[in-house]
């Protein structure tokens, strides 16, 4: 579907992919990112990769396991990987969701994409 | 306990999933309920909204108001006529350790709900229906403030 394409604002600056993930996603669109940040990686010569979700007001059991191993994916692909801007609410929920049921002690967290993007 | 629907909305695919986890936002926004409760309520539409769609294929979902006494609640009612669950809580089980998606859906559902039911018969379908009442101002407790006065002197024995 090509407004999947267009929606999602994925760049590439200095030597790192930004994915600001800004409105509500639905799980294809969700799944379509994944697809674009890996073919990126392949094209690109990038080092790190950072998915923003501080546009979002509600992540999912399913959206935060898809961000948790497309960052695995990436680091598969030699490319270090974050997840930056979680807004307290949702942060609290995803505490009380359980850390280690998602797996998302397994990447490495920032506060904003300014941490990684200098 | 007095229920006034407020929303019936269809779930066949993704783009309604995603138009649920919305109203039911707006409809817990209305209601006053906390951010914190906000955002638990919308993130329990969305995993029970996903579980129809991954397993049932297309169901609905029922928006109410509840109303007893000295409460207001929000009602939600996810119903569809799929497969059903063989056995509830073994899915819930595997739900709390693995990442199965239906169980912990529905792990997740129970938690962040203050009234979590749920009726499968093999074969026919299945219903949920989680409840959530506004914490209202008067019933919460006063805040308690740390007093130093209490503490200064030798530590109790």
């Amino acid at each position: 579907m090509n407004e999947l394409e267009l929606n999602v604002p994925v760049l590439v600056i200095k030597n790192t992919i930004v994915v600001a993930l800004q409105f509500d996603l639905n799980d294809r669109m969700v799944q379509s990112i994944q697809d674009q940040v890996l073919t990126l990686i392949e094209q690109r010569n990038v080092q790190r990769l950072v998915i923003s979700v501080a546009g979002l007001d509600v992540i999912d059991s399913f959206l935060a396991r898809m961000l948790v191993s497309t960052l695995k994916m990436a680091a598969m692909m030699g490319v270090q990987g974050f997840l930056a801007g979680i807004k307290p609410y949702v942060a609290l929920t995803l505490v009380d969701m359980g850390l280690e049921r998602l797996h998302l002690f397994d990447v490495k967290i920032v506060s904003s994409v300014e941490d990684v993007v200098v | 306990m007095q229920e006034q629907i407020l929303e019936e909305i269809p779930i066949k695919n993704d783009y309604d999933a995603v138009r649920v986890r919305q109203a039911v936002r707006r409809r817990a926004l209305e209601m006053g309920f906390s951010m914190i409760a906000q955002t638990k309520i919308s993130t329990v539409a969305s995993e029970l909204a996903r579980n129809i769609l991954n397993y049932a294929e297309e169901g609905s979902i029922r928006i109410s108001k509840v109303t007893d006494a000295n409460r207001q609640g929000l009602k939600l009612v996810f119903q569809d006529n799929g497969p059903g669950i063989r056995d509830v809580a073994q899915a819930m089980r595997n739900g709390y350790s693995s990442t199965m998606s239906l169980g912990m859906g529905l792990a997740i559902s129970k938690k962040f709900s203050n009234v979590f039911d749920i009726q499968t018969t093999e074969g026919k379908g299945t219903t949920v229906t989680v409840t959530n009442w506004v914490k209202s101002h008067e019933n919460r407790r006063p805040p308690r403030i740390f007093n130093p006065a209490k503490f200064s002197g030798s530590p109790a024995k």
